[in-house]
């Protein structure tokens, strides 16, 4: 954070995004209304060095952001860097002036952390390099160990994680040659919940499963939500099982107060 | 204006009224009309307004060289969400490359914003794969 020279320093986009958070994270215990919980807070950025199908070098980087963290009145936003202020950019975009590949691009689903209002989704990428050459991934990632955490009893978001296609973790700090036509998963970390994931508005975990967002297991299992399907397959919630799920657990809670 | 010059219509189709320009090239003199909009038939009000701007200015329909039309009725259907359901198809793997957008914050220093639904869908649904 303060580094003094000669103290060598790198990556200052993971270090200094935390900042914000653990301010947010102090000010929740006494106003948590005005903060959001943890976002994936340090930015993912993607390094790529290898050759052009031509032969020549070339080295590309763009940023990306994973889950900000849910607030009071709402949602996480999904995909959305905080605090930097970055853009994105578009997969066309990258394809148009550099050899990678973007195979994959989504929200990645079940990587939001519960709670009354969720944390936004991460990402998940599938990138490949064009050629016959092998390529250089320098990888400057974080929350892979440390989720997001919720604040007011909301729940953590999903780690970030990052991986050969057929399943070979990768080192999230260090520069790995990748064999030449490989694919790389990046997996962005979720940010957390705010507030008791059974106090969540049942049609809003409709909504998020009806844009397969959320699994109809998570739903259940996490937000105390079960879901059935009426004639035209749209999701419903089931009332009476949801009411019985969300009872049990409420007066589970006020049981295992009552005992401490 | 003179009956016998060549001139031009300029036409904006807004949500509430359309705005109806003639302009004579040769002198630049100018004429403005003004009628309500016909939502359920935006020609209604533009054939109708530029019939009545006419009969005022005592020209002939002939004599128009050009007319171009413009409207904020599509804009305004966006923005109001109004109008036919619609869908949006993507390449596989990229469902939601219109809610991830840019990733950008349009407020750097608003922690609580909002960004705006999808206007395929309220909020963006995706359809399963």
């Amino acid at each position: 954070m303060n580094a003094l020279h000669p103290a060598p320093v790198g990556a200052r986009h993971i270090i200094g995004p935390f900042l914000p958070g653990v301010i947010h994270g102090a000010l929740a215990q006494a106003m948590p209304e005005k903060v959001l919980a943890q976002g994936a807070d340090s930015l993912w950025n993607t390094q790529i060095t290898g050759e052009r199908e031509d032969g020549e070098p070339f080295t590309y980087v763009f940023f990306s952001g994973g889950g900000m963290g849910a607030r009071k009145d709402g949602d996480g936003l999904s995909a959305t860097a905080f605090p930097s202020g970055i853009r994105g950019v578009p997969a066309e975009v990258i394809e148009n002036i550099s050899p990678v590949v973007m195979h994959k691009r989504e929200l990645r689903p079940d990587s939001e952390g519960a709670g009354r209002h969720r944390g936004g989704f991460g990402q998940e990428m599938e990138l490949g390099v064009r050629g016959d050459s092998p390529w250089a991934l320098s990888a400057m990632y974080d929350r892979t160990r440390c989720p997001t955490k919720g604040i007011q009893g909301g729940s953590p978001g999903g780690a970030g994680a990052v991986r050969i296609a057929d399943g070979e973790a990768l080192h999230p700090k260090r520069q790995q040659c990748i064999p030449a036509g490989e694919r790389v998963l990046l997996d962005l970390p979720g940010g957390g919940g705010f507030g008791d994931e059974s106090e969540r508005d049942p049609a809003q975990v409709v909504r998020d499963v009806t844009d397969g967002l959320v699994s109809v297991e998570r739903a259940r299992e996490v937000y105390n939500v079960t879901l059935t399907r009426d004639r035209e397959g749209n999701y419903v919630v089931g009332e009476e099982e949801t009411a019985r799920l969300r009872g049990a657990g409420h007066e589970g809670q006020a049981s295992s107060r009552e005992q401490d | 204006m003179h009956s016998s010059e060549r001139y031009r219509a300029g036409i904006d189709i807004g949500g509430t009224f359309t705005d109806l320009v003639l302009i004579e090239d040769e002198s630049g003199e100018r004429a403005v009309g003004k009628t309500l909009t016909t939502p359920e038939d935006p020609s209604g009000a533009v054939q109708e307004g530029l019939v009545e701007l006419l009969e005022r200015e005592g020209l002939e329909a002939s004599g128009l060289e050009t007319i171009i039309h413009g409207t904020t009725l599509v804009t305004n259907a966006l923005i109001e969400r109004k109008g036919a359901a619609t869908a949006l198809l993507t390449t596989e793997d990229f469902r939601d490359a219109v809610a991830i957008g840019t990733e950008h914050r349009y407020d750097m220093y608003d922690i609580f914003i909002e960004k705006p639904s999808s206007p395929s869908g309220s909020p963006p649904q995706r359809g399963a794969s």
